[in-house]
């Protein structure tokens, strides 16, 4: 997996690091229940706070995106996988927006704003 | 330019199928020959093989002697020669010549030394099982091999090879501020699997029955077989060291680690001269999978196909297998356009 983050923008650090890594899971370079790099090994290579990699990576957790258990480290979950499989299709509302004019902001605000749809069946696992 | 090279390699490949195949075949067959010429003078049986104390143990019809030699000589001459012959001819294929040609020079001279003397000893010998004294043979034997091996090692030239393609892979496109890092586990294959798995549990069932055998007969092991045991099982736990790597590349360079953590490597960013996405084939190459040493450098192969490798100042280059090789090599090449 590839890892960027750019101190020198505006956005906090460890979201850019767990958006990259949210990346990955999505263009299914990392697939279900594989290891993350140790948050040490993140910190040292990219020269940034042990702290912000983990803070990444708790909010990465809260996500359900990955699973961090003692002594196993962060995982990617089987939540974390169905990333992968709207991939496509997030990719495809992207382009309509582009294609329409619509900016990212506003597209995100409006998947925000959308009601639920209501559960007829289980969510895949 | 390139039929120059594809024609140079042609004239390599025919100078190495003559001194690692056929003139190889040919010694196997003279000593074959002349071992069949000796079976009426040889005893029936024939002493064929010895024990630790120098006394014949194993017995056989006298032609059992030419027919060992062209079935071992015979078969491991094709078996070697043949890595390197089947390939396909790709201009950058970095097939060792040298290295298959000398092991095959190396076991033609022990072989037909061994062989031929065997056959010698016992020209004129009524009673097989008076016959000793084969040491001296497999001394001999071992003599001929390191001539041989490092005779071939340095009459056969390497075919000659194309340089590498030059960068496909663009550098990484990456901010002037933004840092990157690439991560990366593989797996060994499972033909690597098999092959390493059938040889070390061949080898360590084998030495494990000839412990319980010794123990068996004389009551103890003796120091050359448990040694050698020791020695055959520190191997088998390093080679399990080989079935996981991860490969790590970031601003500091390349770093390549077992789980445990050796063996590793790491190629500092300021030593890297180059970095390519290769195609690794890790029999022609490296004569086999894990932590391997061969013609190119060393190489952490636990598959056949995609891989990095980096070429350093003043030492070898390093091969990993890899997937996503590309985006390593992106990263690696815009560190080093970085530094």
């Amino acid at each position: 997996m590839l890892l960027r983050i750019d101190p020198t923008r505006e956005d906090p650090v460890y979201q850019q690091l767990a958006g990259s890594i949210r990346a990955d899971i999505a263009a299914g370079r990392i697939g279900a229940g594989e290891r993350l790099p140790s948050a040490k090994e993140v910190a040292t290579s990219l020269g940034i706070n042990l702290h912000t990699v983990l803070h990444a990576y708790r909010v990465l957790r809260d996500e359900g995106v990955v699973a961090m258990r003692p002594g196993r480290g962060a995982t990617v979950s089987a939540q974390g996988s169905a990333l992968a499989d709207i991939h496509a299709e997030a990719a495809e509302l992207v382009r309509r927006a582009d294609q329409l004019g619509v900016a990212r902001d506003v597209l995100a605000s409006l998947v925000r704003e959308l009601p639920a749809a209501p559960t007829r069946r289980e969510a895949t696992p | 330019m390139t039929t120059d090279l594809l024609a140079a390699r042609a004239r390599a490949r025919r100078t190495f199928a003559i001194l690692a195949l056929w003139i190889p075949l040919g010694v196997v067959a003279a000593v074959a020959i002349a071992q069949a010429a000796m079976i009426p003078a040889l005893p029936d049986p024939i002493a064929v093989h010895w024990g630790t104390t120098g006394e014949p143990d194993g017995f056989g019809a006298p032609w059992t002697l030419p027919l060992l030699t062209l079935g071992v000589g015979g078969g491991l001459t094709a078996l070697l020669a043949g890595i390197a012959l089947v390939e396909r001819p790709r201009a950058t294929s970095r097939t060792s010549y040298r290295f298959l040609g000398a092991v095959v020079g190396a076991m033609t001279g022990f072989l037909a030394v061994l062989m031929l003397g065997l056959a010698i000893m016992q020209v004129g010998v009524d009673d097989a099982a008076t016959v000793t004294g084969t040491g001296w043979l497999a001394l001999m034997g071992l003599v001929a091999a390191a001539a041989l091996g490092l005779t071939w090692f340095f009459v056969i030239d390497e075919p000659p090879r194309a340089a590498p393609e030059p960068a496909h892979v663009a550098p990484l496109g990456l901010e002037p501020g933004e840092r990157a890092v690439w991560v990366r586990t593989a797996s060994i294959s499972r033909a690597g699997a098999i092959t390493m798995g059938a040889l070390l549990g061949g080898t360590n069932i084998f030495l494990i029955v000839l412990m319980a055998a010794q123990l068996r007969t004389r009551g103890s092991i003796e120091w050359p077989l448990w040694g050698t045991f020791a020695l055959v099982l520190v191997v088998t736990i390093l080679s399990t060291q080989m079935l996981r790597i991860r490969v790590r590349v970031d601003r500091n360079g390349l770093a390549v680690s077992s789980p445990v953590g050796w063996p590793r490597v790491r190629v500092p960013i300021d030593e890297l001269t180059s970095a390519e996405v290769v195609h690794v084939s890790p029999m022609a190459e490296f004569g086999g999978w894990g932590w391997r040493h061969g013609a190119g450098g060393q190489g952490f192969v636990v598959r056949a196909g995609e891989g990095i490798r980096v070429s350093r100042t003043g030492r070898g280059d390093v091969t990993v297998t890899v997937d996503d090789a590309e985006t390593a090599v992106a990263l690696l090449r815009r560190e080093m356009a970085a530094r």
